[in-house]
Order: structure tokens, then C-alpha cells, then sequence
């Protein structure tokens, strides 16, 4: 281990030094194995550049044959094919049998992710055939393929069992998340309209365009501001909600426990969406039987600032029973003998709870918070379908009062099919959660514990 | 969803990769190969379709239809809703995913066409359509002389009221000759206009009480259904519908004769809405109501315009509890559905012989007082055909029977839409219905939603030029000049 230290990067990956063997693997894969006398090991790597080399030769049109007139490179194998087309995004148009510019940008992405696991396989290969082939000097002995397999499966097992399931995330959750990310930097709207137009590379213009255009950037400060602040809102009062329930529940003068833990979950249970809409009506403020039974006049859901406070109120109802029931969890399950000790050390109730219950409960939830922070700051169901992002702000674009950046995004998609600027926010949304989310993580003592 | 979409799209393409390359089985019309003797396309082997449409019940007795003509070809039917289809398809579609044949509204058939996803019809079929259907509902699936599309309903705002009500009430105030001795004959006799409408509705308070009329069924009109509703008793009960919506406002605009996007409603640089002649169109209806919330007469109370949508407008209307309303064909299907557990009950006193026309009546418009009559949006639900289909010819031979008489009787019968053949009468019952008449009697007031992309952006500042009137309080002038810089804003934000 003492010599990984004086390790250069090259060596990690290729291995001490470049020996004939690693030279001739270079070019050809497992020759420099075959050289090394280690057959098994030699067809297992050649295998894996026969398969890519073999991809390219069959998918181009020396094998599947042209179409008279078609541009050059539909000729192209599948690997050179996608990466051209991932760099021009196409220039045929004309829908079917055209080039489609989003199809082409997952192909080139998937040829990327190929490539990179090829390179990573070819890296290997070289790093093995140097490394036998010098443990083969200092030794004199060349360890067989059968015993080398043996080995990996022994050393290497996590790795083995492990690649098939990171080679499917790659492409099932990767994937998507790097498609949609570079989605922000094309020209993808109503006017280029795919699969019928291509889409084109606009760099950075969509990030200038939200500093530069005053319109965007009070748009987008405004409702990132009330997000944050809806956010944290959201996250403190249902939790301390919850906590203050569970606490008074867990009360050893409360009678019926049982039934009053149930009925304070009754609206966790009920769909949110249902509830929500059965909200927005008794919320109405000319029909809406709330104002009629107080027989009082009050915007809930029409004035910008009180619009705000009903959905904080609305979110409360919504989310209390889960931190309840979390939180109850944990009480339960606290050590009596703490307290005891306490109370003989002549602590009264109230440090009991602010010097132990509080610390721990914190300690344990803290990552439970952070989680529903990121949940608040992306929750687009109590926004959506209460308010609809209402009341009207005519100074924004495409954003009312209450809307929070998910809901800005949806409407930005699905009514002026802005799909560039929507990833922008995506963007966003995803630096600011993850930047948060992670720096909280970071110094969260469950973090630390996994360490 | 997209990620889950894109997902898949990913996982097709690593396994079209792998060798099994999808074949490329039409290029448009050459491929697609009649059989002169059948009288319909040639199916190819092994066939099997799939519809999208949100309708189930409509879905099952399609496929029953099918599956007894065409044993062989297996037609399976997913719920999408329609408004839906045209995104789902622009990534489902190039997948193989997607529907061979499915239903949208009309506006959707531009941006599906713009995206390339529609297939083109022969010219043979078009003929064959335009023969069939009728012609204001066949150009809105034309684009530069090519047909994308086939008919299937079409639909429109149409004035709806309770008899019941409205021959309880007395007649209102009019300049024209007065025989009707109820609001119901005055309605029907067309002796009224709709400012004048307006202003007598106002002159009650838009309410039973101020009517000072006796309602019959009142218990059962605001009876609790059990379910927790927004039913403010006597708030707006005579007049009341979807306020906050472009598609149920724009009459308002029409009187002096201002079109959207010019008199073909295809022009993009024609939006107008800053138009004198939408101003004095507005200055007219509105009176005493519209634009002055505090002191707004016809609907004392509302608190912004937004307070009022379906569940407070047309969803009353289906309760018994709003005498009258302006709304499209689905308000009158979900009372047909509701109709015989009231003749169970015996509610509002319907007996099992009791029609649905009994009760409810629908006719077109009253005109304004300058004698034009108000122009509504209209809407045609139309079926397409995937572009990436494997089966062309099948799909094609689908899309054929779905424009037959056999499925428009479905369509009728089963969704209660009015079916777009020019032969009314080759659809039993409809033109005994006078429900259906009196939409149709609009239908000729109206005229197609535009099929221009632009015509995508125009809800949202149609809408608040009403809005910024009643909400943020702006002069008429005003409103109209917001509204269009709200246009004018999102065509430069969306890349023109």
C-alpha cells in the first residue's frame, strides 16, 4: 500500500511501467496477454473491442446498405454516427426518416457512456498485461488465467456483483438527468419543434437570458425567494407541529393515546389531492362555505400575502401527522433510565426535555428534516392544485404569487412549451437542493456516523 | 413521467442496437395498398392496433364494434387524456411507443403536424372525408392542401337553461315586441338581447330572492349531497358560468366584429385585442357588472373572477341550483348520466317518462342589441394516425371505421357529442333532440379555435384582458393593452 503514495496518475491506470505487453494490448486488446501466455485472460479482453469494432462495421452502411441521396453520415457506424450526431443535433428535417434531434442527442449520449465504459475496459487491459508481465520478472512465475479469475472473484467480488446494476443506473438514471440537464443548452421550444425541426446548441444564452432580461430575472428572484421561504416555513412549523403533538400525546395524563393518534393521522391518510381540491372550494372566497360560516369577507386564497399564509396553514394539516407519528416513534423508544437519572440528579421537566429529549430527537431527524425540506421546496401538489400559483402577479412571467419554482417550470412546459428555459430552472432547482441538502448532510451526525 | 419515458426511449435504443433494428415499414402514402374488392386497405399480417382516447366506456364499445368486424387484427385501447396525447407522442412516437391511432382536439393537430407526428392522408380518403363530414369541421385538419386528420365531433358554447326555472320567472325589460309571458318563452322566442339579459339578471341581484318568484323543487335544488361542495344557496343562482376561461368569454368580445387573428382567425400578427372594436364590444356588455367589482351588479359579491369556475358555474347548473349558464355539450352528458337516479328518487318531480329536454333546454345565444349575434369558439374532436405506425394500412382502415356511421352512433349514444357527418339524419335521435339542435343553431355562430401556434398562446391574454379589468381594476383601454403586451411577450420569449 506504501507505494500508492508515490503513485503517478498514469500509473493508477496503467500500472507501474509500459512494457511490450502493455504496448501491444494498447492496440490490440488481450494481445499483450496472448504475448504474456494467458490465453483465457487474452480472449476475455479481445472479446470486448471484437463486439464494439463489430457494432460499428454492421451498423454502418458498408453492412445495412444506403438510401440514394442521404447525407454521408448516416453511412457512419453507430458509435462515430451518434457522436456526430450528438455535436450537430442533426440537419435533416422533416420528421419520420429525418434526423430527430432529441433521439439523437440520447444516442449520442448512450455512445458516450459505451465509449467510457470501452475506455475503461481498454485502461484495464493495458494496466494487466503490464503488471503480469512484470510480476512475471520479479517472480518467474505467470500466474494462469483460471487462477487470476479466481482471484478477482475473491479480491474484486463487491466490483463483480456490483457493475451490472452500475452499467443499468447509467443508463436508467443517468441518463435522463444528463438529457434533461442539457436540454437547457438548446433552442428546444414551441418554434423548434422536434421530431418535424432540429434543435440547435445555444451555449449559455438561456442562463443570460434570465440575468439579462429584467422580466425573467424579477421573475425568477421572486419565486425562488418564496420558495426558499416556503421551504424552510413548511419544513419548521409541520415539524415542530409534530413534535409538540407527540410530545403532548406522549403525556402520561393524556388519556386515550391510541384514539387520539389515530384520528390526528385521519388526514395523511386521505389522498392529498382530494383533500386539496375540497379546500380550494371551502376556501372560495365568494361561495366558499368557510366565509359564509364566519360570515366574513376574507381573501384566502386571493390576496397575494394571505394566499401565502392559508397555503402554509393548508400544508400544516397535511404534513403534522407524519413528523407526529415520527416522532412518537422515537419517544417511545427513548431509555427510561436517562430520565430517571435526571430526575434523581434533580433536573425538572422542562431541562429534561431542552437538555435530552431535543438533542436526541434532533440528532436522529436531521437528516429526516433536510429530506423535507427538499420535499417542500419541490412540492408541487399543495402549490398546484390550492392555488394553482394564484393570485395573478402581472409583473411576473408565466408566475403568480404562489407559484414556487416546480410550478413555474410546469407551466412553462405545459402552457408556452418552453422546454430550454424549464431546464434552466431545472438547473437551478437541482444546485441550490443539492448545494443545501448536501452541506446539511455533510454536518448532520448521521452522516458522520456512516463515515 | 418524462424521465420514465425517456428511460424507456433509452432502453429501446440500447436494444435496437443490439441487432434487432426496427424495420421501416410505411414512407406516407405510397405504402399504403387498397384492396379494391373489400373496399378497404390491405391489412398487413399479423396486425394489431392501439387507440388513445380518455373515454373508456366510448373505448369498450369501439373495440366490441371492432373486434366482431376484424376478428384478426387485436385493437387494444389506453386512457389518455386528450390533451395529453400531443406531448406524450413527440417521445412516445419516434420510441414505437405511442398509439396508432388516437383522439385529440383540433388545436392540437397543428403542433402535432408542426412536430411531424401526423400521418397524411391519401387524396382518396380525403375526398372520401370531405364527403362524409362536414366542411367547417374538415378544414380545420387542412394545412397547405393536405388533410392530417379525420372528424369526429364537433362541440361549442351554446346557451343552456332550466325550464323549470326560467318558467317560474318573469319576463325581463327589452325594446323588442314582448309576446312571451315567462323568461322561458322570452328566452326561447328570442325577444330579448343579451345586454339586456344581463342587465335584468342584475336587476335581480343574480339571486332567487330578488326575483321575488316562487322556485319549484327548491328543497331538492340545494339538498346536501354528502359531499363537501362550495354551494353558496343563494349566490348567483340565476346566472352563473366559467368566467375565468378565454374559451367561455370570448362571445363577449365579438359584438362589433372582432375576430382572433383576423377574419380566417390563421393570421398571427392579427391578435388585436388593443382593437376599438373590442373596446366598444366591451363598453357595451359590461354595464353596471363587468369591470366594477366593488360596485359590480351582476354578480354582487364575487370576490375576483377567478372565484368563479366550474364546480360555482356549470356544475350548479348540472344540480338544479343555476337557472342558466353558457356552456359546451359535456354539461348536458353528465346530466343525462344523473337523470335516472333522479327519476328513482324523484327528484325536481321527474317521473320515469320524463325527458331531459323536459327540463333542460339549450339554443343559441341571444344576440346583442345591435343584432349580431354573439361568435363562439368551437371545437372539433378529431382522430389522427401515428406517423411511426407499423401498420399503416391497418391503422388507416381504423381510422376509416371510426369515421363511419356505425362508430358515430357510438359517439352520440355513448358520449352524448354531436357527431361531425353532414347527414344528421343518419344518426338515430339526433335530430329529434333538441338539446343537440340548439347547439347546432350556435355551431353556425361559431367558428374553429385557431389552428395556428399561436393560437396556443392567446388563452392566457384573452382571458386576462378580463381580469385586468375586474381584478386589477384597469380601464377598458387599459386591460386591452396589457393583454397584448402579454401576447406580444410570450411570442418573444417562445423563440419567434
Amino acid at each position: 500500500m506504501s507505494k500508492n503514495k508515490t503513485q503517478k496518475w498514469w500509473q493508477k491506470l496503467i500500472g507501474q511501467k509500459m512494457t511490450a505487453s502493455g504496448w501491444l494490448s494498447f492496440f490490440v486488446f488481450g494481445l499483450g496477454q496472448l504475448k504474456n501466455k494467458q490465453k483465457g485472460k487474452a480472449i476475455f479482453f479481445f472479446a470486448f473491442q471484437f463486439v464494439y469494432v463489430a457494432v460499428e462495421i454492421l451498423s454502418s452502411s458498408l453492412v445495412t446498405g444506403s438510401l440514394p441521396g442521404q447525407p454521408e453520415y448516416w453511412g457512419y457506424g453507430f458509435f462515430r454516427k451518434s457522436l456526430h450526431g450528438f455535436v450537430t443535433l442533426g440537419e435533416t428535417t422533416g420528421g419520420r426518416f429525418r434526423d430527430n434531434s432529441p433521439v439523437m442527442m440520447i444516442e449520442g449520449i448512450i455512445a458516450f457512456f459505451l465509449l467510457l465504459i470501452l475506455f475503461v475496459i481498454w485502461m484495464m487491459n493495458i494496466k494487466d498485461a503490464n503488471e503480469s508481465y512484470l510480476s512475471y520478472k520479479r517472480t518467474g512465475k505467470m500466474q494462469s488465467s483460471k487462477d487470476f479469475y479466481k482471484e478477482v472473484f475473491e479480491t474484486g467480488f463487491a466490483y463483480v456483483v456490483s457493475a451490472p446494476a452500475l452499467i443499468l443506473m447509467l443508463f436508467v438514471s443517468i441518463l435522463p438527468i444528463i438529457f434533461s440537464f442539457l436540454t437547457a443548452f438548446t433552442n428546444w421550444d414551441a418554434y423548434h419543434n422536434p421530431p418535424a425541426d432540429l434543435i440547435e446548441w445555444v451555449g449559455f444564452a438561456n442562463f443570460a437570458k434570465i440575468i439579462e432580461l429584467p422580466g425573467w430575472r424579477s421573475t425568477f428572484l421572486g419565486v425562488a425567494g418564496w420558495t426558499v421561504t416556503w421551504a424552510f416555513l413548511a419544513t419548521f412549523t409541520t415539524f415542530f407541529g409534530g413534535l409538540l403533538l407527540a410530545i403532548v400525546i406522549n403525556n402520561r395524563r393524556v388519556v386515550c393515546k391510541k384514539a387520539w393518534r389515530t384520528i390526528l393521522i385521519l388526514p395523511w391518510a386521505i389522498p392529498s389531492m382530494v383533500s386539496l381540491m375540497v379546500f380550494k372550494n371551502f376556501l372560495n372566497q365568494t361561495y366558499g362555505p368557510l366565509n359564509r360560516m364566519l360570515g366574513m369577507d376574507i381573501p384566502w386564497l386571493n390576496d397575494p400575502l394571505i394566499a401565502k399564509i392559508t397555503l402554509l396553514i393548508i400544508n400544516f394539516w397535511l404534513g403534522v401527522p407524519y413528523f407526529m407519528m415520527l416522532m412518537t416513534g422515537m419517544l417511545t423508544s427513548f431509555d427510561k433510565t436517562v430520565y430517571e437519572a435526571a430526575t434523581v440528579d434533580g433536573a425538572n421537566t422542562r431541562q429534561c426535555f431542552w437538555k435530552i429529549t431535543f438533542p436526541i430527537l434532533l440528532q436522529q431527524v436531521k437528516p429526516l428534516l433536510i429530506m423535507s425540506f427538499a420535499g417542500n421546496f419541490n412540492n408541487f401538489g399543495v402549490v398546484f392544485f390550492l392555488t394553482g400559483g394564484g393570485p395573478r402577479n402581472i409583473a411576473y412571467e408565466y408566475a403568480n404569487h404562489t407559484d414556487i419554482l416546480i410550478t413555474w417550470i410546469y407551466n412553462m412546459t405545459k402552457n408556452v412549451k418552453m422546454y430550454n428555459m424549464a431546464s434552466v430552472m431545472s438547473i437551478l432547482i437541482f444546485i441550490l437542493i443539492g448545494g443545501i441538502s448536501t452541506w446539511n448532510f455533510m454536518r448532520s451526525d448521521a452522516f458522520k456516523e456512516d463515515n | 413521467m418524462k424521465k420514465v419515458v425517456v428511460s424507456l426511449l433509452a432502453l429501446v435504443m440500447v436494444f435496437s442496437m443490439t441487432g434487432c433494428k426496427k424495420k421501416v415499414t410505411a414512407k406516407f402514402a405510397e405504402d399504403l395498398k387498397w384492396d379494391d374488392a373489400k373496399q378497404e386497405y390491405e391489412f398487413e399480417k399479423s396486425a394489431k392496433l392501439k387507440l388513445w382516447t380518455d373515454n373508456e366506456e366510448f373505448a369498450d364499445r369501439v373495440i366490441e364494434l371492432w373486434n366482431a368486424k376484424y376478428p384478426n387484427v387485436k385493437l387494444t385501447y389506453e386512457n389518455v387524456g386528450s390533451t395529453d396525447i400531443a406531448e406524450k407522442m413527440k417521445l412516445d412516437g419516434p420510441a414505437g411507443l405511442g398509439a396508432d391511432v388516437f383522439y385529440i382536439p383540433h388545436n392540437g393537430v397543428v403542433d402535432m403536424r408542426e412536430s411531424g407526428l401526423l400521418f397524411q392522408l391519401s387524396e382518396e380518403d380525403e375526398a372520401y372525408i370531405k364527403s362524409t363530414m362536414q366542411d367547417s369541421a374538415t378544414a380545420v385538419t387542412i394545412f397547405e392542401d393536405n388533410m392530417y386528420a379525420i372528424p369526429s365531433s364537433v362541440e361549442n358554447v351554446a346557451f343552456l337553461y332550466n325550464k323549470q326555472i326560467l318558467e317560474a320567472l318573469p319576463t325581463l325589460p327589452t325594446v323588442l315586441p314582448l309576446t312571451a309571458t315567462n323568461l322561458l318563452e322570452q328566452v326561447e322566442n328570442e325577444e330579448i338581447y343579451l345586454e339586456e339579459l344581463l342587465a335584468g339578471v342584475a336587476s335581480w341581484g343574480n339571486n332567487f330572492a330578488g326575483t321575488g318568484a316562487t322556485i319549484p323543487y327548491l328543497e331538492d335544488r340545494f339538498e346536501s349531497e354528502g359531499e363537501e361542495q362550495a354551494v353558496a344557496e343563494d349566490k348567483h343562482t340565476i346566472l352563473a358560468w366559467q368566467l375565468y376561461d378565454a374559451y367561455h368569454d370570448y362571445f363577449l368580445l365579438t359584438r362589433d366584429g372582432y375576430r382572433v387573428f383576423g377574419e380566417n382567425n390563421d393570421d398571427p400578427s392579427k391578435f388585436d385585442i388593443d382593437s376599438p372594436l373590442v373596446t366598444s364590444s366591451m363598453k357595451s356588455v359590461i354595464g353596471d357588472w363587468y369591470g366594477n367589482k366593488d360596485g359590480s351588479k351582476l354578480f354582487p359579491g364575487l370576490a375576483t373572477i377567478q372565484d368563479m369556475g366550474w364546480d360555482q358555474g356549470p356544475a350548479r347548473f348540472q344540480k338544479g341550483q343555476v337557472a342558466m349558464t353558457f356552456s359546451g355539450p359535456w354539461v348536458i352528458s353528465d346530466i343525462k348520466k344523473n337523470f335516472s337516479t333522479w327519476a328513482e328518487s324523484g327528484k325536481f318531480g321527474i317521473t320515469a317518462d320524463t325527458k331531459v329536454e323536459d327540463i333542460y333546454g339549450a339554443c343559441k345565444l341571444p344576440r346583442f342589441n345591435n343584432d349580431q349575434q354573439p361568435i363562439t369558439f368551437s371545437g372539433v374532436q378529431v382522430t389522427g394516425m401515428n406517423i411511426y405506425t407499423d401498420y399503416p394500412n391497418a391503422a388507416m382502415n381504423l381510422m376509416r371505421y371510426l369515421a363511419s356511421d356505425e362508430i358515430m352512433n357510438v359517439v352520440y349514444d355513448v358520449m352524448g357529442k354531436i357527431p361531425a357527418v353532414k347527414e344528421s339524419a343518419s344518426i338515430p335521435g339526433l335530430n329529434e333532440d333538441t338539446i343537440s339542435q340548439g347547439f347546432l343553431d350556435q355551431a353556425v355562430f361559431s367558428h374553429a379555435m385557431p389552428v395556428i401556434q399561436e393560437g396556443n398562446y392567446m388563452w392566457d391574454p384573452l382571458r386576462d384582458v378580463w381580469t385586468n379589468l375586474y381584478d386589477e381594476k384597469m380601464s377598458v383601454e387599459d386591460a386591452q393593452a396589457k393583454s397584448l403586451e402579454d401576447y406580444q411577450k410570450i411570442l418573444e420569449n417562445s423563440g419567434k
